[in-house]
Order: C-alpha cells, then structure tokens, then sequence
C-alpha cells in the first residue's frame, strides 16, 4: 500500500539525490541548492561536475570538518509516516524489496479487497440489509490498528573513524543494516555516498564492494552504550556539542 | 549476497508506474530491478509517428552517480541513433546529473526523436543524408518506421 507522501510526489524537503527526506540537510554555498550531506558528498567524490541541480560550483571546504548541531540519536525523516503505514497494511514482508515494487500497484487493491472479504466473513450480516459503512470502516480501522509493538531496545550502529573514535551511521542506513542483522543475514549491502559497501555481520567489518582492501571495524550498541561512548559525529558531520 | 535495492530506485519504480510518462511506458524485469523493459511512442510531430520503440535501461550498481545505460532494440533511422541502438545524448553521458531520473532521461530521448540534430550525429550515414537531404532522409525515417516499429500494434 501507499503511503500518502509516495503519492504526493517530490516535495521541498526531498532530497533530489536520494528521494527520501533530507538527513543533515547540507546547502551549496554558491547556489543555495540543498542535498542530504552524503548525497552531496557522493556527488563530490564522483566528480560529477558541479551542483547536480544548476551545475554550480560546489566549494569543498564545506566537506572538511563538518560540522552541525545535530542529535546525534536521531530516527529516519519518515520513520512516523513509514510506521503509519505499516500499521495499515495487514501482512507484508519488509524482505524482499523486490517483490514490493511489483506489488506495489496491485497490493493497494488487494488490499482493499481482502479487508473487505475479511469483514464479511467474520461478522455475517443479513445481505438485503445494507451495513451502516461508517460503522464498518470504524470496524475495520479497529481491526487495523497497530498491535502493541514487542518491546525491542533501539540499538545503533557506529563505525570506526579513519583515524580514532566512532560514528554513526546516516539513520536510513542504519536502519537497513539492522534490518539486515535481525534477520540473521551473514552480510548485507549499503550505499554510501553513491558507491556500494559491505557489512560482513561474522567480522563485524565493512568494506567497499569492489575492493575488499580498506576494511574497518563496526559496531551494534544500545543507547546507554552510545551515551558511554562518545561518539564522534554521524555520517561524517561532527555533532557539536554545547 | 544480499543486494539490497536503493530507496530511489524502489521510489522513481512506483511513480513510473503510478505516475507513467504519456507515450511511453518503462516496466522493470521481473528477475532484475534494476533492468527496465521501455517502450516510446513515435512522437506526432516527427517522421517516427504511428510507431512503438522498444529499448532497454539499466541502472549500473552507481546509479544515480552514474548514468544509465540505454539502448534502442528496434530498428530506427535517426541521426543521434546508431545500428546498435547506442543513443548520443549528452546527459547519457559527460552531462548526466544526479538529479536527473528514469523519467527526466525517457522525456529527453523521446524530445530527441522530435529534433534529430545531424551537427552532433552518431551515425555520420544517416546525419550526411539528413543534412544533404533532409526530405529524403525523413521518407527513409518513415518507412523504417512502418517496417520495423509497428510490431507491437495491434
């Protein structure tokens, strides 16, 4: 099913690389054009001539030593809207991404469909007698409530920096990863900065896709580990700290 | 190993379908998302009219860093367009942006079959018949067309 901000479209706080909510929003200063900061970053490091916008200049001094006031323990943009939905949606497997977008289209339907059969089937009504719809729809509002969610501790995933300390991760990414280690998947992919990553669950270490060479260490905590631990910054901005 | 689809792909794959492009049509492969089956309509104001063109796209592991690569399956005799089916068009290539998308890149090759430009040809025959003898040239066009993009037409 879709949610209502797919439907809608683009919207001023889209980022135009990633489509998804902007993490750290990041401006060009020449330009003014926002981008995630890791969108922006990717697009950097790939040389992809300027602001992918305008094709401005992009001035590179804003990726040395970022740094934002940011809460560092921050949740994904449309982790709201994303549980909204998931709540309306009855029985759909958060795996296989693929399959989701055939689905996509159809499932909306299907849905609409199965809930309807559901409702006939569990409470028999009297077929001359029309059913009072606002009391059906309230029914099957009811029915598709959200089951109290199992009480799961939220856990983060940091990296360690190139030269010391640790990270965290972008939140989306983060949560992909975790994703992927809850349900127990030896290794997962990532993109980061527009170029493939592997997490290896077994070592605890990421590297890049295509060249196994510079591997470094991750790390799956709880919050009070990550209150203990200083981290650094998230995704390569610096968390300023008052 | 688990290769998970980026959320942008997942995303600009529902608007396609949601949302379609009129005159064209771009369906992902059912054993790979990142590989589009994409249909063009032969737009009015051009000698490709009353044809359907077929082409492939596909989002190398880069995209969106990296442009996509497209490629015409039907025969078509255009300028830009080589026997292969390699497409010019400089945002396929050294002026692709991020910020473009399936869409943006499918809208700019059907513009390109509207406004063949012989200066910047891919085919140097079909460019030389299309400067020297541009009647003769939308003719050929024409009857390319008929032969080899009526196929899927009912």
């Amino acid at each position: 099913m879709m949610s209502s901000t797919q439907r809608q479209g683009p919207t001023d706080q889209e980022c135009p690389i990633c489509t998804c909510e902007m993490v750290l929003p990041t401006a060009i200063p020449a330009c003014g054009h926002k981008f995630c900061f890791i969108c922006l970053k990717g697009v950097n490091m790939s040389n992809l001539g300027g602001c992918p916008i305008c094709r401005g200049p992009i001035d590179d001094k804003i990726f040395k030593k970022p740094k934002q006031a940011l809460d560092l323990k921050m949740d994904v943009p449309e982790a709201a809207a994303a549980a909204a939905a998931l709540a309306q949606q009855p029985s759909t497997s958060t795996s296989s991404t693929l399959q989701q977008i055939f689905n996509s289209v159809t499932q909306f339907f299907a849905f609409s469909a199965a809930a309807g059969d559901k409702k006939v089937k569990q409470e028999p009504v009297d077929e001359d007698v029309k059913p009072d719809v606002a009391a059906l729809n309230a029914q099957m509002r009811a029915q598709a409530a959200p089951a109290p969610p199992p009480p799961q501790p939220r856990m983060y995933w940091l990296y360690h920096g190139r030269h010391q300390g640790w990270w965290r991760f972008d939140p989306r990414i983060e949560k992909d990863i975790e994703e992927a280690f809850v349900s127990l998947m030896p290794v997962t992919e990532v993109t980061i900065c527009g170029h493939p990553y592997v997490i290896d669950f077994s070592k605890m270490s990421q590297f890049p896709k295509n060249s196994r060479g510079s591997a470094r260490e991750v790390k799956r905590v709880n919050s009070d580990e990550f209150d203990a631990m200083n981290v650094k910054g998230l995704a390569g901005v610096f968390a300023s700290r008052s | 190993m688990a290769s998970q689809l980026p959320r942008r792909i997942i995303k600009e794959t529902q608007r396609l379908l949601a949302d379609p492009v009129p005159g064209i049509s771009a369906n992902p492969d059912e054993s790979n998302a990142r590989y589009f089956h994409v249909m063009i309509a032969g737009p009015d104001d051009s000698p490709f009219a009353g044809g359907v063109f077929k082409l492939e796209l596909f989002l190398p592991e880069e995209y969106p860093m990296a442009a996509p690569k497209v490629r015409f399956m039907t025969k078509i005799y255009h300028p830009n367009i080589d026997k292969l089916g390699r497409i010019c068009l400089d945002i396929l290539k050294d002026k692709w942006s991020p910020a473009l998308q399936i869409r943006t890149v499918l809208l700019s090759i059907q513009a390109l079959l509207s406004a063949p430009n012989p200066e910047d040809p891919l085919a140097t025959d079909v460019a030389e018949q299309w400067k020297t003898n541009e009647a003769e040239a939308i003719k050929t066009a024409k009857q390319w067309t008929q032969s080899y993009a009526r196929k899927f037409i009912l």
